[in-house]
């Protein structure tokens, strides 16, 4: 009976000694760069008021049209890289509560053309590459959006779905809807193809000229990192989801880099 | 009557190249009224030891770094509710603390194996591959418990929390925090032995 006691405090001891070990000793002082704290600082809201008796956990979205200093800095560089001339207020930034990856969309206006989502609170700090991706893509399509090419296309689309409404109104009134229905449907149909491949083209040319400014290596890894954030969030699922007819990341990272690997390599080479 | 002292925190922190004394029931005050720089000061004064607390848990300085945002972050948010008089740092690593907890289980961290990086990352021993490979054990141990009990066992030894304290950090009553401890403690004594088997 001693002995089981005594084998039993042994058992006790190993086990404290054993989970000492994988946590470790306390650690010195780790302090952070200036960036964490620019990170911090873009993330805070107003104060609210210890009185209110109601108030939102976590405040769902906040606007700043000024992005913060390191998005900004980031920005910066990406147009000198591009020859572009810098224009404050052309970069827009927002945080988003609902969303768990950054995200960018841009406009063809010359003012807030860029517009980059970041969530609230993410599961990681934006690595320089992501920021630099997302931020030379979106200036890519601000510009492509300009190029007279695409105003044809979208004016095409807007006659043909303009058309797919004149087609049912006229039926109608001729009580030919049994013809005008299929007709309307396969105009809605092509404009929705146009609009979307006119949108993979462009992301896909966004991305040679972000290639362009950026250097392939750099692109690679801002690539990469957004994918490995995408499968960290669905829980390594082997391709990440995209909207139809858009190009997913896989897609994007095999045209740019020439390479399959979904999770981000330290050794990327172009295989061309 | 006697006299009797007030004892304030007092911060020394370089403003403008001088060393500038600021009493942190201040620096809380502003914060909480939205003065964005008391807060700033607030961060360079305890951010360190709460990067140092969160990798110490989660052993990965990305994963630690942003532990830390958060814990600040919802500093930030609690602070007008806070009473300043109290001190900063306690009841920031308790926020700290459940925050790690909390993404440390949504990352799954224990689910993925201990490298030679990471730990590479927290400390330098001689014999690293044999620290690797102990340390990996217990990681797939600590893998088969529940997150309550994992949760337990890390404030317990990643913290060096009391019982009383780990009931403070996560709103249970004490009795629960020693029950799990234990079955967690039991349940880890098996597997970690038929691991050797």
């Amino acid at each position: 009976m001693q002995e089981d006691h005594v084998r039993q405090q042994t058992q006790e001891t190993s086990l404290e000694e054993r989970l000492r070990d994988y946590y470790g000793p306390e650690l010195k002082e780790q302090p952070l760069s200036q960036s964490s704290w620019q990170q911090v600082q873009f993330r805070l809201g107003p104060q609210r008021s210890a009185q209110r008796r109601f108030h939102w956990p976590i405040r769902l979205r906040r606007t700043q049209h000024v992005p913060p200093p390191y998005i900004q800095r980031a920005f910066i560089h990406v147009t000198d890289e591009a020859r572009v001339v810098y224009q404050p207020g052309m970069l827009n930034c927002t945080l988003n509560g609902t969303i768990s990856e950054p995200m960018m969309y841009a406009r063809p206006w010359r003012k807030g053309g860029i517009h980059l989502l970041l969530p609230l609170l993410p599961a990681e700090p934006l690595a320089q590459a992501e920021v630099d991706i997302l931020l030379a893509t979106g200036l890519a399509q601000h510009m492509l959006l300009r190029r007279i090419r695409y105003w044809l296309l979208w004016s095409g689309a807007m006659l043909s779905s303009l058309c797919a409404w004149l087609v049912l109104v006229l039926t109608w009134l001729h009580r030919f809807l049994v013809i005008g229905i299929p007709i309307a449907i396969l105009l809605c149909v092509g404009t929705y193809w146009l609009l979307t491949w006119q949108k993979r083209t462009r992301v896909l040319a966004a991305d040679m000229l972000a290639v362009r400014w950026l250097g392939r290596s750099h692109t690679c890894q801002g690539l990469h990192a957004l994918a490995a954030r995408r499968q960290h969030r669905l829980h390594s699922q082997r391709r990440t989801h995209s909207t139809w007819g858009m190009p997913s990341l896989e897609e994007r990272i095999e045209r740019v880099c020439g390479t399959r690997i979904n999770v981000l390599d330290d050794r990327l080479t172009l295989v061309r | 009557m006697g006299t009797f002292f007030l004892y304030e925190a007092v911060l020394l922190l370089e403003k403008g190249g001088t060393t500038v004394a600021t009493c942190e029931r201040d620096l809380i005050m502003r914060a909480a009224d939205g003065d964005e720089e008391a807060f700033r000061m607030l961060w360079e004064e305890h951010h360190a030891i709460a990067m140092a607390t969160a990798l110490r848990l989660c052993h990965q300085r990305a994963v630690a770094e942003e532990i830390t945002q958060g814990a600040f972050l919802r500093a930030w948010r609690g602070l007008p509710g806070f009473h300043a008089d109290s001190p900063f740092r306690p009841w920031l690593l308790r926020i700290l603390y459940r925050h790690a907890l909390d993404v440390m289980e949504k990352q799954r961290i224990y689910q993925q194996p201990v490298s030679l990086q990471r730990v590479l990352e927290t400390e330098r021993q001689t014999d690293m591959q044999e620290v690797v490979a102990q340390r990996e054990e217990v990681r797939q141990a600590l893998a088969q418990l529940s997150a309550d009990q994992r949760r337990v066992i890390a404030l317990r030894y990643g913290a060096d929390l009391t019982e009383l304290d780990i009931a403070h950090v996560l709103g249970w009553p004490i009795g629960t925090v020693k029950s799990r401890l234990n079955r967690a403690r039991e349940r880890l004594r098996v597997l970690l032995e038929d691991g050797k088997r």
